[in-house]
């Protein structure tokens, strides 16, 4: 059973995602730090798949934000759920015109989903053992929202 | 005031029922204590010593008469019979239980009512005047731009796993009665020098175990960039503010750690890439929140009354009452009440379901259907007649609402303390009723004069301990409750912090103590002085002399 949600919807899930130490697969979607990310810049632009790279909020975002344009996925892992660093990372990737994937790793959980999604987060690699179906349904529990966000780029004044 | 449109109606209706869900699946096991912990957190319910708490939100402190009734009505159904003002102007009742949480929201939801964002690490309540809209020395009303912000920061979903609480307090009178120099945010309505209206924008105010004044980010930033503003202060915090240490967590500490400047820096440049974007706040928009808080109709010829005068002369405790517990407001012929919750024998801040539902029917009678509550505990009638005074004071007096004892000694801050709270260290709430029994003599309140005593039961400060004139800070020893205090605290525009008199006292001590430091200010006054300004000119050696006189103070 995929624990992938991409746009509201479940999802296969191609990525693996690497740590450090680990060798690059031959082939297939991986993500890996951002750290590694820039260090294996050359060996990672001759892979072959999709290569993610992957922050937490200690990392410094402009490295990635440079390169966006080459980009189709973008990792934010969340340490702890209660670590709120990676919502003003999607905040800033959106606002820099980044339209790919901004996927959420880690501790991710459905009571959190509505608001990852309000800051640009499309894609949730929900925690394991939870279900993931059932999260979809908390990106419906608001149907108002006040404030603009990367979502909406309108505070609700200023919305028909 | 504000009213509910059909948006906000329903996205707090949305709130209850997700909370709900919420509830259930904790219920179930589907959500963990630790997983479930910052959910209820953001609707208001903690779990303290005896119960869960449910602390209601109140924002800016304006009550309409149905939302009173409705306090009163939880009071009753949902609680003991009671609810306690905090010092974030919100109210918080100490016996719910967490299954019946849902319905208390779902009934707050009727009077357009939440608990949203009452705890947790998110932007909190914003705070302002009580005397917001009436006050004489007022610039403008600030409850316009408070539910601006209001709406602004109710489910931000950026910042509602902040490093630590976020707090947003506006003034825009000479005198800050809303203690805003300790707040995360402060905002200070002014004028620049070509007469337009913008903010002072204050950042990483603060009580708790490193108590901190307010620094001045921005002289003035103009109105409609205060949310961009804000929201660049918040980014910034979010992602720089430590989250490897909990006491170190709060925005006060960045800003110290980063240097103000270097914070400045980088809230500049943040500000930069967003102030011309959505967070724009339109004129229309202002005029538009402005229509919801008009002046009161007032009656034009209410000074011309004679009765007042006449109550006044002829009977001495109305007289009293007037000067203490009334203040003056910008129309002519009405004054603001201050409904005492300082009452001896209660804990200070606790309303009863009948005091409140006697509130409402006061504030319909006779305050336009509006009440206030203040950071100080006590509620407000904000414009009431002065022909109406009398009649109001004899009624609040069957209700045990006319204590003659605002801004006096026994109008003390008090947190729940030991007997309520589950990080409390020490009471509070009997050492605040120690000192009122030994100070029950109205005339010796009244020679003392304005004087603050502040009491928290730890050093989270929920009491303001800091600012007090007098601050009392409970500590454990050996499981008894001991106490540290401290002089010549303020939180109003000449915010100060209070400096350490000695050794902790003995709560058995501390009504003597009290009245110690009492009697070296009546000694040393000059003319005019209040307490805190005796504390100022002389230090605090003649009081720690008198407190310490066997051991002296080198003995701490």
């Amino acid at each position: 059973m995929t624990n992938l949600i991409i746009d509201g919807q479940l999802a296969d899930n191609s990525f693996t995602h690497l740590d450090d130490e680990a060798a690059l697969p031959a082939s297939g979607d991986i993500s890996v730090s951002a750290q590694r990310w820039l260090d294996e810049a050359d060996a990672l632009a001759a892979h072959d798949g999709t290569v993610a790279p992957r922050l937490n909020g200690a990392d410094e975002l402009l490295n990635v934000v440079a390169k966006l344009h080459k980009l189709e996925v973008v990792c934010l892992e969340f340490p702890a759920f209660a670590d709120g660093r990676c919502y003003s990372f999607a905040t800033r990737l959106r606002r820099s015109g980044f339209e790919g994937q901004i996927r959420a790793l880690g501790n991710v959980l459905r009571d959190q989903m509505f608001y990852m999604q309000r800051v640009g987060i499309n894609a949730f690699e929900v925690d394991e053992g939870r279900d993931a179906e059932a999260a979809i349904e908390s990106l419906k529990d608001f149907s108002e929202t006040y404030q603009a966000a990367s979502d909406n780029p309108l505070p609700v004044y200023r919305q028909v | 005031m504000y009213q509910y449109n059909t948006v906000d109606q329903k996205i707090v209706d949305e709130r209850v029922e997700q909370y709900r869900r919420q509830v259930e699946r904790y219920q179930a096991g589907q959500l963990s204590e630790e997983e479930f912990l910052p959910l209820r957190l953001q609707n208001g319910l903690y779990v303290q010593t005896q119960a869960p708490m449910l602390r209601v939100a109140i924002p800016y402190g304006t009550l309409n008469s149905k939302q009173v009734r409705m306090l009163g009505h939880i009071a009753r159904k949902y609680d003991k019979g009671y609810g306690h003002i905090s010092t974030r102007q919100n109210i918080q009742y100490n016996w719910p239980t967490i299954e019946s949480s849902p319905d208390i929201l779902a009934d707050l939801a009727t009077v357009q009512m939440h608990a949203i964002q009452t705890s947790g690490n998110c932007i909190r309540n914003t705070t302002t005047d009580q005397l917001a809209g009436v006050a004489k020395d007022e610039l403008v009303d600030p409850r316009p731009y408070c539910e601006i912000i209001r709406q602004w920061s109710t489910f931000h979903p950026e910042f509602a796993y902040l490093p630590r609480k976020f707090k947003i307090a506006v003034s825009s009178s000479e005198t800050d009665r809303a203690a805003t120099k300790l707040h995360d945010i402060a905002l200070f309505l002014v004028k620049n020098e070509n007469g337009e209206l913008g903010f002072q924008v204050d950042v990483g105010g603060g009580q708790g175990r490193t108590p901190i004044i307010s620094k001045t980010l921005y002289d003035w930033v103009p109105v409609e960039d205060i949310l961009s503003c804000c929201e660049a202060i918040l980014r910034i915090y979010n992602q720089h503010g430590r989250r490897d240490n909990k006491y170190k967590a709060r925005i006060k500490i960045t800003v110290k750690e980063m240097g103000l400047d270097a914070f400045r820096e980088r809230v500049d440049a943040e500000w930069e890439v967003i102030r011309d974007t959505g967070l724009k706040l339109p004129e229309q928009e202002v005029e538009r929140m402005k229509g919801f808080f008009p002046a009161f109709p007032v009656d034009a010829d209410a000074a011309s009354d004679d009765s007042f005068a006449e109550h006044e002369a002829n009977d001495p405790a109305f007289a009293r009452w007037v000067k203490n517990n009334t203040v003056e407001t910008k129309h002519d012929g009405y004054r603001s009440v201050y409904v005492s919750l300082k009452a001896h024998g209660q804990p200070p801040g606790d309303v009863t379901d009948t005091q409140l539902e006697a509130i409402a029917d006061f504030a319909d009678e006779y305050s336009f259907g509006e009440a206030r509550t203040t950071h100080n505990q006590n509620m407000v009638l904000p414009c009431v007649k002065q022909a109406d005074l009398f009649a109001l004071w004899n009624k609040l007096r069957e209700q045990s609402l006319a204590m003659p004892n605002i801004g006096t000694l026994a109008d003390m801050i008090c947190c729940p303390g030991l007997d309520f709270c589950a990080l409390a260290n020490a009471h509070s709430i009997p050492v605040a009723e120690a000192i009122n029994e030994r100070f029950d003599d109205l005339d010796y309140l009244y020679d003392i004069g304005e004087l603050e005593i502040k009491m928290s039961g730890c050093m989270n400060a929920c009491g303001h301990h800091h600012v007090g004139h007098i601050g009392i800070l409970g500590v454990d020893k050996k499981g008894e409750s001991w106490y540290q205090i401290t002089l010549g605290g303020s939180a109003s525009n000449d915010a100060s912090l209070g400096e350490r008199l000695g050794p902790a006292v003995k709560q058995e001590d501390m009504a003597d103590v009290v009245e110690n430091l009492i009697k070296v200010y009546l000694e040393e006054r000059q003319e005019g002085e209040r307490f805190v300004d005796t504390v100022r000119r002389t230090g605090v050696a003649p009081f720690k002399a008198r407190v310490y006189p066997a051991t002296g103070p080198e003995a701490a």
